[in-house]
This record gives C-alpha cells, structure tokens and sequence, in this order.
C-alpha cells in the first residue's frame, strides 16, 4: 500500500511537470522522468530522512531538465520547480474539493475509494493542465527581460536556494509555540533572502544590457568607419576624373580642329570610353543609406554592403525616403538583418551573376525591408531551408535563420514572407506601427 | 477590351513608343486599342478618371511637369486599381521594386537601349493580356493579410496550410515557395477562409484540395509539395 501510494505521488509530480514543460514532452521523455524521479525519491519512504531525499528529486528533475531539450535548460530547470509547487498546491486543492464534495462515509468503502482516487489523478491533470497553460503563456512570451537565459538561470538559482533554505534550514519557531508569530518569523526571514536575490538579479540584468549596448555601439563605430572610409574613396576616384575631364575636352578639341578623325577615334576608345567604367562604378548607390536614421542599422547596413560590393557582387540598394524609426529594438533589428544579409551574400556567391537588392520603403503605417538575392537552384525546397539544423554547408548548425525567426516571432507588429521563385530568394519584412 | 495610355514628354520618344505598341497590337492582333498619348500627366489623369475600362499604362517617371510618374501611377491606382502599370524610364538606378511596392506595377522598361526597349513593350503588352484574360475568365479566390497598411495576397490554390507558430499570436502560411509568418489566430482564420480549409490538428488548418496523400495510420498528411504536417484523431473524420 505504501509503493501504490508513493509510485502513485510521483507520477502525478511528473504528470505536473510535463503539463508546465516548455516543450511539448514525449511519452518516452516522460517516463524516464517517471523512473528518475523514482529513483531519487526512494530514500524518502525507505531510508525516511525526509529533507535530503527531497533534495534529490528536485536534483533528478533539474539535472533532467538540463540534459533534456538543451536550448530551452534554464527554462525547464526553472518551469520544473514550478511544476513542483503547481503539483503540491493542486494535490491539497483537489483532496480538499473532493472533502467537500463527497460524503465522509462513502469514501470507506474499498471499490469507492479506487473510484475516487481515478477521479482525483484526473481532476489533478486537468487543473495542472490549466494552470501550466496559464503559467507558459505568461513566463515563456519571451518578451523583454525573459528572453535571456541569464534571467532563466538566475530564476533558477533563485528557486534552488529558497527551496534549500526551507529543507535544510529549520523554520524559525515561535516564542511559546505560537503559530502566527512563527509564520512572521519567517516571512521576515524568507523576505530578506528575496530582497538579497532581487538586487542581485537587478544589478546582473543592468550590466548585462550595458555589455550589449556597448558591443552594439562600437560594433556601429567600426561599421560607420568603414561606412565613411567607401565613401571617401568614392569621392577621390569622382574629383580625379573631374580633373582629368578638362584635360580630355582639351585634347579633344585639338583633334577637332586638326580635323584628325582617325586619331580622334583613337582617343575616344582609348581614353573617353573606358572612363564609363568609372561612371558605372557610381550605380553603387551607398549614399542612399543616408536616408537610414538609425545609426546603428545604417552602419551594419553599411559594412554588409560594402562587403558585398568587395565581393564582386552586384549590389542594388533601394532607401527612396528618409527612414526615421524602424519600430523594433535595434539590437534585435541588427541582428536579423545581419543573419538575413550574411545569408543573401552567401548564397548569391555561388551564382555566376551574383545580385543582392536592399529595399527599404517607408509606408504610411509602417517600414518594409525588402533583402532579395540570386541563388542557385540545387533542388532545396523552402519547407527544408527554414527547418531548425538545417543548412546548405557542412560543418555549420543551420541556427542562424531560425534564430532570426524567432526573434521577429517575439513581435507582435512585424510580418516576415519568405518567397523563392524565379531563382530569386526574398526575405521581405513588414514592420508596422503598434 | 483594353485601353492603352501613353504618358511621355519626349515627343520623338512618345512616337517611338506609340509606334511600337501599334505594331504590336496589329501583327499580334490583341484585343486593345491606344486610347491616348500624352506629355502632359493632368490630361492622361482627367482622361482615366472618365475611363470605365481596364487600362494598360506606359509611363515616363520623369515627366517635366509637377507631377512625375510615381505619382501619376498613385493617382491612377486610385481610379482604376486592376490596370497594368508599366514604367518606361532611363533611369536604370531606381529599382524595380519600389515600384512595384508602391504602385503595384507591372513591369519596367528601361528606353536605354531602343531596340531592348521595343521587344519589353511588346511582351509587356502580351503579359498584359494574358494576365487579363485570366483575370476575368477564372475567380482566383484570394486571403489577403494586412500589415503595416500594406496587403499581401496569396491565391488559395497556392496555400497548403497554416500552422501555428512557437510564438502566440503568430501564425504560418506554407504556400508553394512562400512561407509567411504574421499576427492572427486559428479562430480568425478557420472564419476567413472557405470550407476547402479543414483544421485536422490543434495547430494546422489544411488546404484539403492540395492533399497529396494521407497516411491514416501514423496520421501524417503529405502535401503536393512535399511538406507535411499532423492530424489528430479526432479531427480525421472531418477529411
């Protein structure tokens, strides 16, 4: 009676903790956290030294969380802590409804009691199914701070050191056993604990948004040199043949006054037609990039295109209006359009013309950024491309675009279409205004 | 019938443009005829607004006059919305796409080289045509996602299915080589669109005419593409 009763608590705490996972759980992951926390939790019945045995099964389940789905580790560490206390409250919720609402002398008989307990593991499922419902929708929405793991890690070890401060650790009693001055007792105690966590997750998440900025800005710093370095260069090449143009317009006139047409000819293939070249060199319209007003997007922009141009690809960039704001973090916005840009510059390379087309509109409502690029067709299908892992080289992990994914899936108010046709791959992005 | 308007302020190159389109519609015997040819955008405007009929429009951008080619097509757009729109420019640095963003045009000729630009009016014209024809002899149903003021359509027998994303609020359409990610619910959609779209999982919604094959057995659905996604049991009897 006693092993019904204890593989009987520990699968509903599993049962718990699959409904709070972040990731849907397949029957085999379950069962093995079935069998693990089994494992950890036989010391508690057998050996009856309460406190540790706990301990090992809220060790089981993290260690089973950090190797299971290992992207997501510091969510399922911290959603199964959860998945622990959701268990115990929904328990002691449903025994106590199940009180209520039957008859006390009912519940003696034995086939009544079996009936019972079938009732209650349902109720217990469909409660914590629920409530993890609840509880995923609003920790894993991966907006603002959330989506860091650092802050997933730090919840953790948040949790872990509450949980080891109530086991190992005694309560505070009383004075005089009384009950009301114990639980004040302790909540001073617990709250000071808190508050030294609290700070201490403040001042993590301030240093940490301070790196990031400052990668970003000199990330920007060495783009926009770059940026005004192509420029510069740009520039010379243009006043140079501003000095050579009076020089030809002389000779040519010589030429014409001698009625010379045979060396004038000569001149012309010589010396005027190959200055096209120089002309042709100015469709590399980067100055376009001056209507971004974003500096740090210019700047990426900016370094990409650059790169892309050094290639020798066939670089269009299209920004007609000025483009104040872009309506998405900017560190997120750069990252994806990196991904995005890396990736079109990538593919088009292995092209015999490669092309490479940047397109930034302003709308009325909004900004759409348009990346489009030639590729060539070796038979990849666009389902296949956007899977997780995969990728067109050997030797990399594919992540790159459906991490960009998942950040433009964090907005609410940006639309991204995909279209691959006509051997040409088009990333196109909507970014409204909320 | 199609009516054909000729917008350019150069009067050889308006001739040169006209002449071509007039051959063609002759030896190609297309259902059109060249309604006006003007340099002066306001006559075209006050000439379409009366117009009741789809028209095909070859415009200059830059026009000599306070309003150039951009936004005459804007105003156009506003009269006659299904017209085909197409640019004729030297400027080969003002990219197609904003054109085609903005104005929805059709296509883009660029009158560097005239013996280039003769043979693009011509298929501009044939593309033209057949684009009408199916037009008006098929009912393409349409779903239009809205975003930002901007409409993306996608004809309905390109649409295998929509999933839902890892992200709440997010949805995926997989059509044939296009994916969209945007903001809406399986609720709104399974409203939107007609009985052709099954939801035979809790997070796909099917477009069942593009089935491929159905594997009952391991409840996988094949799509014409090769895609495929889940069905659960409950919802297979709906397919």
């Amino acid at each position: 009676m006693q092993y019904t009763g204890m593989l009987l608590s520990f699968f509903v705490l599993s049962l718990a903790i699959r409904n709070v996972w972040p990731r849907h759980m397949s029957l085999k992951a379950f069962l093995v956290l079935y069998i693990l926390l089994l494992a950890a939790g036989m010391p508690v019945t057998l050996l009856a030294c309460i406190p540790y045995g706990l301990f090992a099964i809220l060790a089981a389940a993290c260690i089973f969380g950090l190797v299971y789905c290992r992207e997501t580790a510091a969510q399922n560490v911290c959603m199964s802590m959860i998945g622990f206390v959701l268990a115990a409250v929904t328990d002691d919720f449903v025994k106590l409804l199940l009180d209520m609402l039957l008859p006390m002398t009912l519940s003696k008989l034995p086939f009544f009691s079996v009936g019972v307990g079938v009732l209650r593991i349902l109720l217990f499922y469909v409660f914590t199914l629920f409530c993890g419902k609840g509880i995923k929708k609003i920790l894993l929405s991966g907006k603002g701070i959330l989506r860091f793991p650092q802050t997933w890690y730090l919840a953790d070890a948040g949790l872990l050191l509450l949980t080891t401060i109530f086991l190992f650790d005694n309560l505070i009693p009383g004075e005089n056993g009384s009950v009301g001055r114990m639980i004040y007792n302790n909540v001073l105690h617990v709250s000071g604990y808190l508050l030294v966590l609290l700070f201490l997750f403040l001042a993590m998440r301030r240093s940490w948004l301070e790196q990031i900025q400052a990668e970003a800005k000199q990330k920007a710093l060495q783009d926009l040199q770059d940026y005004t370095h192509n420029l510069e260069v740009m520039y010379n090449g243009l006043r140079s043949f501003k000095h050579d143009y009076v020089n030809i317009l002389l000779s040519l006139s010589g030429y014409i006054e001698n009625r010379d047409v045979d060396e004038l000819r000569k001149f012309f293939e010589t010396k005027i037609f190959p200055t096209k070249n120089l002309i042709d060199q100015g469709d590399f319209k980067l100055n376009q990039l001056g209507n971004i007003g974003v500096l740090e997007i210019k700047s990426l922009l900016s370094a990409k295109m650059i790169y892309a141009h050094e290639s020798g690809i066939d670089v269009t960039i299209d920004i007609p209006d000025r483009v104040n704001s872009l309506l998405m973090d900017t560190v997120d916005l750069a990252r994806i359009l990196g991904i995005f840009l890396d990736n079109a510059i990538e593919a088009t390379l292995e092209t015999e013309q490669p092309q490479i087309g940047l397109n930034i509109l302003q709308n009325q409502n909004g900004v759409s950024i348009t990346i489009s690029n030639r590729f060539r067709d070796n038979g990849v299908v666009l389902h296949k491309l956007k899977q997780k892992g995969f990728s067109t080289k050997t030797g990399h992990q594919g992540i790159g675009l459906s991490n960009a994914q998942k950040i433009i899936g964090s907005y609410d108010n940006v639309l991204l279409e995909t279209t691959m046709q006509c051997g040409c791959f088009v990333q196109h992005m909507e970014l409204a205004v909320r | 019938m199609l009516n054909i308007f000729v917008c350019e302020d150069d009067d050889a190159q308006r001739r040169s443009i006209v002449q071509t389109i007039q051959n063609t519609v002759l030896i190609e015997e297309l259902d059109m005829r060249l309604v006006l040819e003007a340099g002066d955008p306001y006559t075209l405007l006050e000439q379409v607004k009366t117009s009741q009929e789809t028209g095909i429009y070859f415009l200059d951008i830059d026009l000599g006059s306070s309003m150039n080619g951009m936004k005459l097509a804007q105003q156009i757009r506003l009269y006659d919305p299904r017209g085909f729109i197409i640019f004729i420019t030297a400027h080969s640095e003002l990219s197609y796409m904003t054109f085609q963003y903005r104005v929805e045009a059709m296509d883009f000729v660029i009158k560097d080289s005239p013996a280039e630009a003769k043979v693009k009016i011509r298929e501009c014209l044939l593309n033209a045509m057949e684009r009408y024809t199916l037009q008006t002899n098929k009912t393409h149903k349409v779903y239009t996602i809205e975003a930002g003021g901007r409409k993306i359509s996608v004809d309905y027998e390109d649409i295998f299915f929509f999933e839902t994303s890892g992200n709440i609020h997010k949805v995926i359409l997989h059509a044939k080589d296009r994916q969209i990610e945007f903001t809406s619910t399986m609720k709104e959609l399974t409203g939107a669109l007609d009985d052709h779209f099954v939801r035979c999982h809790r997070s796909f919604l099917v477009n069942k005419t593009n089935i491929r094959e159905i594997d009952a057995k391991n409840r996988i659905i094949y799509f014409t593409n090769g895609e495929t996604c889940l069905m659960s049991t409950r919802m297979m009897k709906e397919i």
